[in-house]
């Protein structure tokens, strides 16, 4: 089974769950970035929940379906359509082949995940088939590519209550930190504007990384010997301004770090663009273990 | 010292000491074996770099607290690290030459020296892998003569093509895919360094040692590098 690409958009890439286990080589864990809407979407088509799926970035996206299969759309709200039949973001929709598939640009939000029933059947490297540009790792979607699909015998559909999907409409966000790494080394004058005060989203933010505009701290270390980075770890540049690293960035790093984001809370930053305005709070490690041990009982997730 | 960190919910990092150096980096490459190998069930990703190891590790089955009294009893545990394991030596074969290393001309001339010497000095040193990042497989080398040490570039390359071998401050190391650089080129590999390569990875490890072996440009040319 599979589909042919009509408008790829500025970026859309497959992603599954990630790349696990080679941090060790160099190799960052990729995946998809909103990892919520992701597994809500194999969910509610009950694949495995580290099936590929499209991770397309500001819309503008759009396909031709070569054969009857099921597909779910999540993540940033924004109009989608069936042959220009306006459809609904977090439930399961049949194509036919022939069938035109399109999202438009979202309003807020920046990310869909086009999930597919079965997955997508793409090359894997590493364990993996999530695509890495700054790897050299897979290539962005292009137009006209034909991208395959796993034939599934079974029909086996999940439906949500359309309001346990994420909301990416806040005006300000939320993200709670661990205090890892240098914390306990910032001054406590630094961790008091760093706590306090609103950043806004610059306009350096990527799959690598989210850049931070906002008051500089002061006595910010020069640098620390280059360590293994958490994806959500916080560097703290020279300029004393903020990078929140995302899952294709590097696997060593030689910035302080100030803490490190919840990681279910990157998928709110994942869905954050430019000039989006955030703010950090401090968060306990046995309330992050908690809830992240029930996010994987959720969807299935082994580690 | 030691001290273990946290680093996210599901990881933390192991501190060894504040500085660098080659005893130092005997330990971190086998406490990473040891760790790996003993608490393999919890272990996703081990990441020893220069003086610390990061670890993340399944939720599901452990612990932070519970992962850090395992550590803590392995990195308690005497250790006799002067046991002679056979550590392999990579041989890296280098063409140092100015159309490949573009910043070649200019370290010459900062350190007044003719290339046969440049070359005598910068291949004759076993070096060690103190970390493996930046880019897959980018292993940093360590230490460089002091007599052909250089700073970064003050503005990076925008791409520093794969193969090219650079040296910046007491480290060296070769770029395995095209990425950008701030390293001082001073030659390039015809080997193909990029993880696509399976039959490296076995020695691109922290703890292993690395040797460059000049060729001439034909032979670089002959063993498939590109100009």
């Amino acid at each position: 089974m599979s589909i042919k690409i009509i408008k790829p958009g500025i970026l859309s890439t497959i992603q599954d769950r990630g790349r696990y286990g080679h941090m060790h080589h160099g190799i960052s864990v990729s995946g998809a970035l909103d990892e919520y809407s992701y597994q809500l979407g194999n969910f509610i088509l009950n694949n495995p929940c580290d099936s590929a799926s499209i991770e397309v970035t500001y819309g503008d996206f759009s396909f031709l379906s070569l054969d009857v299969m099921h597909i779910c759309v999540t993540g940033a709200e924004t109009e989608i359509s069936i042959n220009n039949q306006p459809n609904h973001l977090n439930k399961v929709i049949t194509l036919n082949q022939g069938d035109i598939f399109e999202i438009k640009c979202p309003k807020k939000a920046i990310r869909n995940y086009v999930c597919i029933k079965g997955g997508i059947n793409s090359a894997i490297f590493y364990n993996s088939r999530s695509c890495n540009v700054r790897e050299a790792i897979g290539k962005k979607i292009t137009k006209d590519q034909v991208i395959k699909t796993f034939r599934v015998d079974n029909d086996n559909l999940n439906s949500i209550d359309p309001s346990l999907a994420p909301k990416y409409e806040n005006d300000l966000i939320t993200l709670r930190v661990l205090p890892t790494y240098q914390f306990h080394e910032f001054s406590d004058n630094d961790k008091a504007l760093f706590f306090s005060q609103v950043y806004s989203i610059s306009k350096d933010f990527d799959r690598t990384g989210v850049r931070l505009n906002g008051g500089k701290m002061t006595d910010v270390m020069k640098g620390v010997i280059s360590e293994g980075s958490a994806v959500g770890s916080i560097e703290i540049t020279p300029k004393g301004l903020p990078i929140i690293l995302m899952r294709d960035a590097p696997t060593i790093g030689g910035y302080p770090k100030i803490g490190t984001v919840f990681s279910l809370d990157i998928p709110y930053l994942a869905q954050s663009g430019y000039g989006q305005r955030i703010r950090f709070e401090l968060m306990k490690y046995v309330e992050a273990e908690s809830e992240r041990r029930s996010f994987n009982d959720l969807f299935g997730i082994e580690a | 010292m030691l001290e273990i960190i946290p680093a996210g919910e599901n990881s933390l990092i192991i501190y060894f000491d504040k500085k660098i150096d080659s005893n130092l980096l005997r330990r971190i490459s086998y406490y990473s074996e040891t760790i790996s190998k003993e608490l393999n069930k919890y272990i996703i990703e081990l990441i020893p770099s220069y003086v610390s190891i990061f670890i993340s590790f399944n939720l599901n089955h452990i612990s932070q607290f519970e992962l850090i009294q395992k550590l803590e009893r392995i990195l308690t545990k005497k250790i006799n690290i002067n046991d002679d394991r056979d550590i392999p030596l990579f041989e890296i074969p280098v063409y140092y030459g100015v159309d490949v290393g573009l910043d070649l001309k200019d370290v010459l001339q900062k350190k007044k020296m003719e290339l046969d010497q440049f070359i005598s000095i910068h291949s004759q040193i076993e070096y060690e892998i103190f970390a493996i990042g930046f880019a897959p497989n980018f292993a940093f080398l360590g230490q460089i003569s002091n007599d052909i040490r250089v700073p970064r570039l003050k503005t990076p390359r925008i791409s520093v093509p794969a193969g090219s071998v650079g040296i910046a401050d007491s480290q060296t190391g070769v770029y395995p895919i095209n990425s950008p650089g701030g390293w001082n080129l001073v030659g390039k590999t015809p080997l193909d360094l990029s993880i696509s390569n399976n039959e490296i990875s076995s020695y691109l490890r922290v703890g292993g040692k690395v040797r460059f072996k000049p060729i001439s440009r034909d032979e670089f040319i002959s063993q498939g590098g590109l100009l």
